[in-house]
Parts: C-alpha cells; structure tokens; sequence
C-alpha cells in the first residue's frame, strides 16, 4: 500500500531492516517490566480513593494486615521516606503519595499492600476499610469553567507563554474587526488516555542502600533523577532499568506515584517489590490528556489570505496542580497570518495529573486550528487546500528564524496527486455511493522540535571479534529506536547491522533525552552517529600508523568502511578486516564517544499533509475511515519499514481521537465511567483501512547531522481535522466537539 | 532468562529466548504439595494436571488464579500478556485444546487434562511458524506487547479457517487490540502466512 | 479477590445439589463474563461450581423439526443447522464478541451475563441490581448508553446479549433442571423488567440450571436476519440492534417475530411493530410502519434520545435487508 518519493534504499540508512529484537518480540521471549521475577520477591497492591473529592476520616488496615500471607500496609499514617519538596524533585504531581489524608481525584492512592503472592496482595487490599469525609467535586470542565485562570510554575511544561501576541506591536483585535472573513468557533476535545496496552509495572529492591527499579519508562535518566531526589539520593545510587516498554505515547515520561510507592514498600519489608496495576488505575492515576475547550477566530481577506488567528485555550488541570496544556505552541509556526493572538487558562477539576500524549498540544491545537481553516476554505468558497497554500509560512515566526528545511509543500502536492483530491467536488454533501454519503478532508501537520537542554551522549565499541557495540540510554518502546541506533552504527563503522549489539534501557548507559517528544531519532541519533565516526576514525588512525596494516601511509580521509572491514576508497585491494587490526594491536575494542548538542541557528520542525476519506451511512451514522493518505517531511528516513509502520500507527491514533476514544466522568461523582478498555474505545482491526504512507525523504543535515528527524508525533497532528472536515463534506454537518460518535450525525 | 539478559535487548538475547524458556517449564516444585484426598478449601492451592506447549506440568494453585497468572506467575510463561485483565484486550490470547481463548477470563483450576499453547508454543524448535516469521516480515508490530496474542489468535484463526479471504481478517483478528496501531500490517502478514502454509500442505 | 471453594460437577445432579445447599454460590462455565465480576467483587461467590464437564454441549435436531442446543454450546459453534435455518442467532453470535470470547462463552453463560452499565460494573456507584436499595447512580448520572424502553425508578440498565435477542425473534424456550424437576421458560419470560427490584434479574431458580436452549420449527425463523450497531466496527457492546424474522405466504407476510438489543433491560419484543408488519407485503411501508412501531413505549432520557432513532433504524435496516428473496 506504500510508496514513497524516492528510491528505498536496500541497505543502509533508510534500509527497511527487520527490528533487531523482532524474534525476541514473535516468540513471546521479549521481556518487559512485568516479567521481571527477582530472588525473594513480595508482590504490592494498592488501594485507590473511590471518591474523587474529600478526605479520609479513619482507615482500618487491621483486616488486610492479617489476612494470609500479608507482609505489609502502608497508608499516610506511616512516616513515609519522601525528602525535599515534589517541586525540588520535579515530582509529576505537587504532593508525593500517602503524604497527607486529602482526596484530589478519584484513583488517587490511599494505601499499598505487601503480601507473598499477588492474590494475596489484591485480596488483602480489598480488605482495606476507609471512612471517607465526601466533598462535593468539581467533575467536570464545564462546571469548573467560570473559574479558569492564567497558570503560573514549574508545570508549565514545556515552558510557552500563557499570553502572548505576536508581532508584538500588532492590533489582533483589529485586524478582526477589519476582515473580509470572519470564523468564530468553539472546538471542544474530551479526556483522552495514553491507553497503552503495556499497564504501568515496577520491580523496586534495594540492596545496601541502592534502589534499583526496573520501571516502564520512556526516559531512564529523568526517571532516576526524579527518584533519587524523592528519596534523597544521590543519582548514583538509583538505577533504573527499562529495557522494553509495552508502548508509551508519553505515559512513561515520567514517575508515577506506583514506583514511588514500590520502592518506599521494598525498603519497608527489606524485599523486592513487584507491583503491576490494574488497568483501571492506568486510566485513573497514571496520566491522561485533560478536556480543552479552544475558541479559535480566523479573519482573512476575500482571497483567503490570514490577517488575524485568536486561539484561546482553556483547559482542565488537577485540583493540586496548574498544568496547561500546549494546545497553541504550533498555531504561530502553522499558517502566515499578520497577527496573532493566543491565551492560555486552566481550570480546576476533580481529575488525576495530567501528561503529555503524543504530540502534546499539537493533537488538540492542530483540530482547532485545521478544522477553523476547512471552515474558512467553505466560506470563500475555496478549495481547503488552495486556502493552505496561500497562507504557507517561509519562514518561522516565533523565532524569527529560517526552516533548517520545509518541504510542506511538496508534501501537500505528494499527497494530493495520490488522494486524487482534484477530483473532490466542492458541495458538501454531493458524493453518494448508494445510500452511503462519502466526504474528502485534509489537513496541514507542524511539529516543531523542542531543544533539550542536557547533550546527548552515546557510545560505540568497535571489538575485536569484528562485532560493535552501541550503549545508549534509550529505550525501544515500539518506535524501533534500537534498530535505529543499530543501523547508524553500521553505518558509521562498516561493521555489518547483523553483528551490532545494542544496550539500552539502563541508567549506567550514557544519557539520552529518551523517547519523547520525537527526539530519539534526531538527538540519539546524531550522539550514536558521531560515537560510530569517532570509532571508525580511532581504527583508521591506527591502521595508518602501523605499518603492519595494508592500509599503511594512506591518508586518513580516503579511508572508508564497510562489510567489516576498511579500505582505501579508490584501490579497494588495500583493506584489512577490523577483526585483524584490533587483533594485531592486542584485541582490544575502539571506543567512539558520542556527545551531541545541536547547534543549529534555525528553527527546527516536521511537517506533514493527511488526506482522508470517509463513509457514512446517514441512517446508521457511524463514520468508517475507507482512505488515508499521509505524507511527512521528517528528513531522511532511516528505516522505512519501521517509519511506515509508525506512521500508520499514529494515524490510526488520530482516528481514535476522532472518532471513539473518550473517559467519560460520571457528573456528580467525577468519578470515571468505565476506566477500562471495555469503555474506552480505542481502534480495532475492523476499523482500519489502508493507510498510505509516503516521505518526502530528504536528509535535513542543517537540524541533525545524519538528516534525520523525529517523527513520533508530527504523524498524528491533523489527522482528527482531516476527519471532521471529510465528515463535513460527506455530512455538511461541523462537529466541533469530539469524538464524532454516532449520536452527534443523528437528526 | 537471566536478569543480565533482561537489561539488554541484545541481537543475542534472541539465541538466548529458547532455553529460558524451556528451563522456566519446571513448574510448582516450589509450592507445598496437598493432601492426596485434598478437599478444595477456601484460599489455598489445589493440584492441577495439564499440559502446556507440549509439556506435562502439575502446578498447585490457587483456585482463584486466573490461567493467565498461573502461566504467568506459578509457571514463568510470559510470553501471554496481561493488558487488562478484563477480557477486553486479547493480549492473554492462548490456545486451549487448538482453540483461541483469553486466558484472563478463565480459572486455571477449571483445565485439568487440557492443553494449553502460549506464543512459547508456536514454533517447531528454532524454526519459526509461518506466522510468527511473517509478522517479522510484515513488520507487524511496533511495541511487542500485544504480539504474543496477536500471533496466537492468527494461528487460532488459520487453524479455524485455512486459507481465509483477505477481507474476512479484520473482523476475525478484532479481538486483538493494537495501541501501536501496526493493523495493516498484521492482516498482511496473516494473508502472506495463510499463502505460505497453503503452500506447505 | 475472595477466596472461594473450587467443585468440578460430575453431574447435573450434584451442581443443582451444591446451589440448593449454598446460597451464594454461582455456576461457572465459559466464565468470560463472572470472572470479571468476581475480580471487581461485583460478585462474591462462596462456592464456583465448574460444570465444563457436564454432557450439555451438544447441538441435535427435535423430533418436531426444530433444534436442541446444549446449555454448554460455546457461542463460536459452526452448526449447518443454525445457519441453514435460524440466521438471525448465527449472525448475532457472530457479532456477539470476539473469536477468543465465543470459543468460552456458552449458551446458558450468554443467557445470564450481567448488565454492562459502567454504574453496576464500578461497584463504588449505587445500584440497585448490584446491591438492592442503595439507589441508581445512572439516574442523576450519564444516561447516553442507557435504556430507552422497559426502565424504572430504580434502574435503567441495558442486557448486553446479542444471542438472546436472536433467540427473542426465534420464540425459544430454555430447558431448565433443578431439584424438582425440569421445566421450560419462554425466554419472554427469562429475564425480568428491574421494576422495583433489579437484582432479581432472571425467572430462574436460584437452584436451577439451564439445561438447553430449545427453538421451535417456526415459519418465520428461516427467513430472519440480525442488525447491530455499535460506535466502532466490531469488539462492542450494541447501541442497538434488531432480530427480525418474518414468514412471508402468498407475498404478504403471516407472521412475523421483531426483537430489540441496546435498548432496554432485557431482549425487547416490539410486538407493536410485528403488528404494523401482519397481513402487510414486505415493502417500503410496512417496514417504515415497523420501524416507527418499533420503538413505541420509548421513554428516553435526556442525553439518549438519539437511542430511538437508532432502535428504528436497524430494525428497518433489518428487515430491508430480509426483502430481496
């Protein structure tokens, strides 16, 4: 179903390389946190609040501590180990677990049981009795909306202006006033999870005064920080282990209140701890998109060029936290409208902590935004994507600064021509295939990529067994960042892909900023990269100087590597294995040290174009997604077997997000309706058709020195506006608060 | 496997997969054995008999573990996942007598004398079923997490319905979910596989 | 989880024996849907009777042309019989859960599944059915996937069953045993309306075990067809759903069987509707007068008003979809 631009390469960098771990992963020996066991280990429940505001009046642990096999109950009348401050620890909520008898969310934790076996375990929790004092909550964003109010703290991550207009002596307002076209539309997006299929597990042991945990995390390094200062640690003497992640999308990018408490209930009973959660209390207390309300506001001149865009964000955050939510950061960087306006509140409702969910603001920004610019396009009477073109961006306004590359526009061209969007009439509601009505959409993806303020580090060991190893701090948690790392490392030293070792998912590896935010690519990517050049350089200096070597007195430069081995670039008879070179020189392994800052002047982002079809039944309304087209601008591509299939996952995601996904709170209680998968819906196989994916595939060397960028969220960014505006031209019918489930086209 | 081996996702992790498997296989020596003429008695283990991926195995357990924590837990069989524990995922999918299940939604207790195949199961030695290597082929999956069910319930259905039509797949494999989202490649790799054991019989 | 004592039945005779003695204790058989019950301590049973080893899964013809299926059947069963001859239950099992599901789920399981309102599935909200007087959360709560027909003050809960909807238009009636004999209940007659008492869901003895399910050789049920809809292609509960089955003779149509998934606490027959079909030809009329019949008596509540249009159109979709013969 896929093609791309240009030429596949066979091997290589872009090759479409099977994953290094696909038979550990098709032969169930791939190992992720839960299928961890340790020597002695005790097994952890815990007991979450069934209330979503309130206090706890009196907790009776008697029953559960001595129920069978019961080793301990640790609620917040227990000293627990907590130092410092939840700020000082860059702790994801403001009050660390058990610290206090306050009720802030439904799920919230009040107790941890430690017992022999895991039934045990949940027995022994359900025999935890609490008295609770019920307050009534705020359940909903609606309800809690008259208090909204501007965010200020730690939070706001990552750091952007909660008001802000941009140029900054424009007259927004006025700009409004004196447009040709005018959009006013509200656009609502429910509570969303991350839904991985992987819940949240932890292995907690200490031994002499070191905590190991082996975590589900997407980031080991911030993970160890962020445990090491709760404990009071020094980093060193907090290792955490996450070799394979059972999918993340941005839920393991932090530390859930579950391994604090794993590793307070390890020091308590002096064992290893395993503790799994349900999977309710992964859509309860492990992390969620919250509601955002957007108003957005268009004017344009009567050819569709933007004078003005408002974007004003409200969204929901926790009682105990002010967390807004990046819906407007890519609305400057989308369109050239001559003056912007954009404002940023929350708002405060009875919910657990809020974390980013792939593409982060960009997800519920972009369905705002594409869906005011389909509207526009309507009410001009002018083709979405013309209206696109016209109102492209040279270059980024936010930073003032050029694209290190855009090829938007190319992209919007790929996939139109594959779409056939020239042949979409312009009336809504005119395409019929029998009774079904059939509508076209299209949106516009930006993702701009967020510098990370620590280097990236990588290593690479040519051996002298003539196999290399890469030791990075990442962690495969689907993406395929291990054959990633793997491929540049061939590439980088010649040793062939099939004999590169990778080690990852272990603080004592070198630091990455870990998979999130689309930086594995980009970031680790260029620290392996430049790790597997300075390998390969150190055996070619070595080569040259000894006279031993066939390569002996040849300038360094015209060295080049491959199948193992280096050799002259022009007299390839001149060569040597790395096997006898470093076996010559007493066998021991090169080491290539990779560090990496980028330091680009230009603004750095991914691009995109989706184009969607979609078939309604008028009577029966439920939308079926029967075409999708997506085309991205993400640099080189350094698999395309991996890429495409990443790409079609976030597009399927975006789907989901259109068209089903919701945690619905019940509205007295705020307590969730169905925490479960049972509820929330998320895309099944039937529901998916094939997806065509194509790149652009052109190497970005000004962002990242091996060409590549990340390409985790950009793919998911429009994806829901492309459906809406196709349910608007199936239907005529706007929806503006999502998902569009059947209810919502009746009548 | 070996903690070490757990850190390291490691191209050769992969030769080392088969043999933890086999050496976890040893099952329940470590729990007390019951009384010959054992009465079932609230909260403690009782004896089963069964066979799981070829293997005779006689765990104690407690009737209130789920098959899927006794594979799990009592018989170090991770390859079935547990993704919700509510039968709403498929990731627990295993084979009871050649029949896909969820291996959640049922008490380990209620299979004596039945045969259980887990994704442990499905390969012929070091040779790889048809449809495991052509989920390596198809790239078909992302995250790993939902495969081992994934796999099982292809080859549920491929036993059920040799040769199935392309368009049927779909429905036929929704019982699995996939958050990663690598369905179209699944669905191909499942055709491909269904071609490839049409070829071998 | 409780612990509770694990009995394999040898026979019908000791499983009924063991619930006539134990108040609380409930019969296991495919378990997909008590497992989860009893993990959510919706359920607490004290003794799980197994009866998997019991001879009631077979699937035979009676004397009288119709058809005898064992309690134990799973749903994923492939019987020429059923396909040939009652459509309509073929295709509501197969629409009914996944692969994985069917191959456990078994009639009698299927019978009496649990309703699958989040408000009795998370037992920290009041309910009714799951613990008599304490109130209905779902009242003052979220009603969208709420009943719109047969609902009371104390409960407006949907029963989730595909199959017995199908076994709702096939006029089945249910084999039971229990300690004073057999008996057969008219699956009208299986499950109760809430009322004032939603816990007492089903007319079957608490010492009682479905046997069978048993259809009749009716006219109608060759020519009968299932219609669900749901919010995404498949792996779902109903938002609605139709069996329809109707006997056409000399063009018009004799009689006919209309029943209703998704929309109330039990299979609902819309009797009206088979009214407006009598007597009628099957064409475009008649199946709108059906359609509209259909979901008479609907009282909805605010947020599910839209379950109404639904409910009429997968009855019309149904039955459009029977015309071309």
């Amino acid at each position: 179903m896929t093609s791309r631009t240009t030429e596949v390469p066979k091997s290589g960098i872009g090759a479409p390389v099977d994953r290094v771990e696909a038979r550990d992963k098709v032969t169930g020996s791939a190992r992720y946190t839960a299928d961890a066991r340790l020597p002695r280990m005790t097994h952890a429940a815990l007991v979450a609040s069934t209330v979503s505001s309130g206090r706890v009046r009196r907790i009776d642990t008697a029953r559960a501590a001595a129920a069978p096999g019961v080793l301990a109950v640790l609620t917040h009348r227990d000293r627990m180990p907590w130092k410092g401050s939840p700020a000082d620890a860059q702790y994801v909520e403001n009050r660390f677990p058990l610290a206090d008898d306050r009720i802030t969310y439904y799920g919230q934790y009040l107790a941890v049981v430690v017992a022999e076996t895991p039934e045990q375990a949940e027995h022994a929790a359900s025999l935890v009795a609490i008295d609770y004092e019920v307050h009534r909550p705020v359940p909903t964003l609606d309800e809690a909306l008259p208090d909204a109010y501007t965010a200020t703290g730690r939070l706001i991550q990552p750091p952007f202006p909660q008001r802000a207009v941009l140029p900054q002596d424009a007259d927004p307002q006025a700009a409004l006033d004196g447009a040709a076209v005018r959009i006013d539309t509200t656009y609502r997006v429910p509570h969303y999870s991350h839904a991985p299929l992987e819940p949240g597990a932890v292995v907690a042991s200490w031994e002499g005064g070191t905590l190991t945990l082996r975590d589900c995390s997407q980031k080991v390094h911030v993970h160890r920080d962020v445990v090491a200062a709760v404990f009071g640690l020094p980093p060193d003497r907090v290792r955490v282990l996450s070799p394979l992640v059972g999918g993340a999308f941005g839920n393991k990018t932090t530390v859930w209140a579950h391994s604090l408490l794993a590793a307070a209930a390890a020091r308590a009973v002096r064992r290893p701890v395993k503790l799994v959660i349900t999977r309710k209390q992964s859509f309860t207390a492990m992390g969620h998109q919250p509601p955002i309300i957007q108003r957005i506001r268009l004017g344009a001149d009567a050819r569709g060029k933007l004078a003005v865009i408002f974007h004003d964000v409200v969204n929901a955050t926790e009682v105990r936290g002010d967390r807004p939510e990046p819906a407007v950061v890519s609305t400057a960087s989308t369109y050239a409208a001559q003056a912007l306006s954009v404002t940023t509140r929350v708002a405060k409702v009875n919910i657990g902590p809020s974390q980013n969910l792939r593409a982060p603001g960009d997800g519920p920004g972009s369905f705002a935004l594409e869906s005011a610019m389909d509207e526009l396009a309507y009410r001009l009477d002018m083709d979405p994507l013309e209206l696109r073109r016209r109102n492209h961006l040279d270059r980024d306004p936010l930073s003032r600064r050029e694209w290190s590359d855009k090829n938007l526009l190319e992209a919007y061209d790929l996939g139109a021509e594959r779409f056939g969007w020239s042949r979409r009439p312009a009336k809504p509601g005119s395409l019929r295939d029998g009774d079904d009505l059939i509508g076209y959409g299209m949106a516009t993806a930006v993702r701009g990529e967020l510098p990370d303020g620590k280097a990236t580090q990588a290593e690479v060991v040519i051996r002298a067994d003539g196999t290399a190893e890469v030791r990075a701090a990442i962690q495969e948690i689907g993406t395929g960042s291990l054959t990633l790392v793997a491929q540049i490392t061939a590439a980088g030293t010649g040793v062939p892909l099939d004999r590169v070792d990778v080690r990852a998912g272990d603080t004592r590896l070198p630091r990455t900023p870990g998979n999130g935010g689309s930086k594995a690519t980009g970031y680790t990517g260029s620290a392996v990269h430049l790790a597997a050049e300075q390998a390969r350089a150190t055996a070619v200096r070595m080569a040259v100087a000894d006279p031993e070597s066939p390569l002996y007195g040849l300038p360094q430069g015209e060295i080049e590597a491959g199948d193992g081995k280096l050799f002259h670039r022009e007299k390839p008879r001149r060569e040597e294995t790395y096997r006898d070179l470093l076996t010559r020189h007493g066998g021991k392994a090169v080491l290539g040290k990779g560090h990496y800052k980028p330091r680009t002047s230009h603004a750095v982002a991914t691009f995109g174009a989706h184009f969607t079809e979609v078939r309604i039944n008028p009577r029966l309304p439920r939308v079926r997604v029967t075409r999708h087209v997506g085309v991205f601008d993400i640099g080189r591509v350094t698999n395309h077997k991996a890429a495409r299939n990443q790409a079609q996952g976030g597009i399927v995601m975006g789907m989901g997000w259109a068209l089903m996904e919701q945690l619905v709170p019940d509205p007295v209680s705020g307590r969730y309706l169905g925490p479960a998968f049972t509820d929330y819906h998320i895309p099944v196989n039937a529901d998916v058709p094939d997806i065509d994916v194509l790149f652009v595939d052109k190497p970005d060397t000004v962002a990242h020195p091996h060409g590549s960028k990340g390409m985790g969220e950009v793919i998911s960014v429009g994806v829901a506006a492309a459906i809406a505006n196709a349910v608007y031209h199936a239907t005529g019918k706007r929806i503006t608060d999502l998902p569009i489930t059947p209810d919502k086209l009746m009548g | 496997m070996s903690d070490e081996a757990s850190q390291k996702p490691t191209r050769r992790t992969v030769l080392r997969g088969g043999a933890a498997v086999g050496a976890a296989l040893t099952v329940g020596h470590h729990l007390p054995a019951p009384a010959a003429n054992a009465t079932p008695t609230a909260g403690t283990t009782r004896p089963i008999s069964l066979t799981v991926n070829g293997r005779h195995v006689t765990p104690a357990i407690d009737p209130r573990t789920s098959l899927l924590d006794a594979l799990r837990d009592e018989m170090g069989i991770t390859g079935p996942k547990k993704g919700c524990n509510q039968g709403a995922c498929g990731a627990c999918t295993v084979l009871l007598d050649g029949r896909r299940v969820l291996s959640c939604l049922t008490f380990a207790v209620m299979h004596e004398k039945q045969e259980i195949t887990t994704i442990e199961g499905i390969a012929d030695g070091d040779s790889l079923h048809p449809v495991q290597q052509a989920f390596i082929d198809h790239d078909a999956f992302q995250c790993g997490f939902c495969t081992s069910g994934q796999i099982v319930s292809a080859v549920g259905l491929l036993a059920d319905e040799p040769g199935i039509a392309k368009d049927r797949i779909p429905e036929a494999m929704s019982g699995n979910l996939c958050r990663c989202a690598a369905y179209c490649n699944i669905r191909d790799a499942i055709e491909s596989a269904s071609a490839a054991m049409a070829r071998q019989r | 989880m409780e612990p509770f004592q694990y009995i394999r039945a040898r026979d019908v005779g000791e499983a009924i024996r063991v619930l006539a003695d134990n108040p609380t204790a409930a019969v296991i058989a495919g378990g997909t849907d008590l497992t989860t019950l009893i993990r959510d301590g919706i359920r607490r049973p004290s003794h799980l009777i197994d009866i998997n080893g019991l001879d009631l899964a077979e699937v035979s013809a009676r004397p009288d042309g119709g058809l005898r299926i064992g309690a134990l059947c799973r749903n994923a069963v492939s019987d020429k019989r059923i396909e040939r001859n009652f459509p309509v239950l073929a295709e509501a099992l197969r629409s009914g859960a996944s692969p994985q599901i069917r191959n456990r789920a078994t009639f009698g399981g299927n019978l009496l599944q649990r309703v699958r309102c989040p408000y009795y599935r998370v037992p920290e909200f009041a309910c009714n059915r799951r613990d008599p007087g304490s109130g209905c959360a779902a009242l003052s709560g979220d009603s969208s996937r709420q009943a719109i027909l047969g609902t009371s003050g104390a409960c407006v809960a949907v029963h989730p069953s595909d199959c017995a909807v199908a076994l709702q238009a096939l006029d089945a009636e249910i084999l039971v045993r229990g300690p004073r004999g057999e008996r057969r209940i008219p699956i009208d007659a299986l499950h109760r309306l809430p009322g004032r008492t939603p816990a007492e869901e089903v007319t079957l003895r608490r010492d009682e075990l479905i046997l069978a399910v048993e259809l009749p050789p009716r006219a109608s049920s060759e020519r009968s067809h299932y219609v669900k809809f749901r919010d995404r292609a498949s792996y779902a509960f109903s938002l609605a759903s139709a069996a329809v089955a109707v006997e056409l003779r000399g063009g018009r149509i004799r009689s006919s069987r209309i029943s209703l998934g998704g929309v109330a606490p039990k299979p609902w027959r819309a009797e009206a509707a088979e009214r407006a079909l009598n007597g009628r030809p099957l064409d475009k009329d008649a199946i709108d007068a059906a359609a509209k019949a259909a979901t008479n008596g609907a009282a909805p509540r605010p947020d599910n008003t839209y379950k109404v249009s639904l409910a009429r159109e997968v009855v019309r979709q149904a039955l459009t979809e029977l015309k071309g013969d």
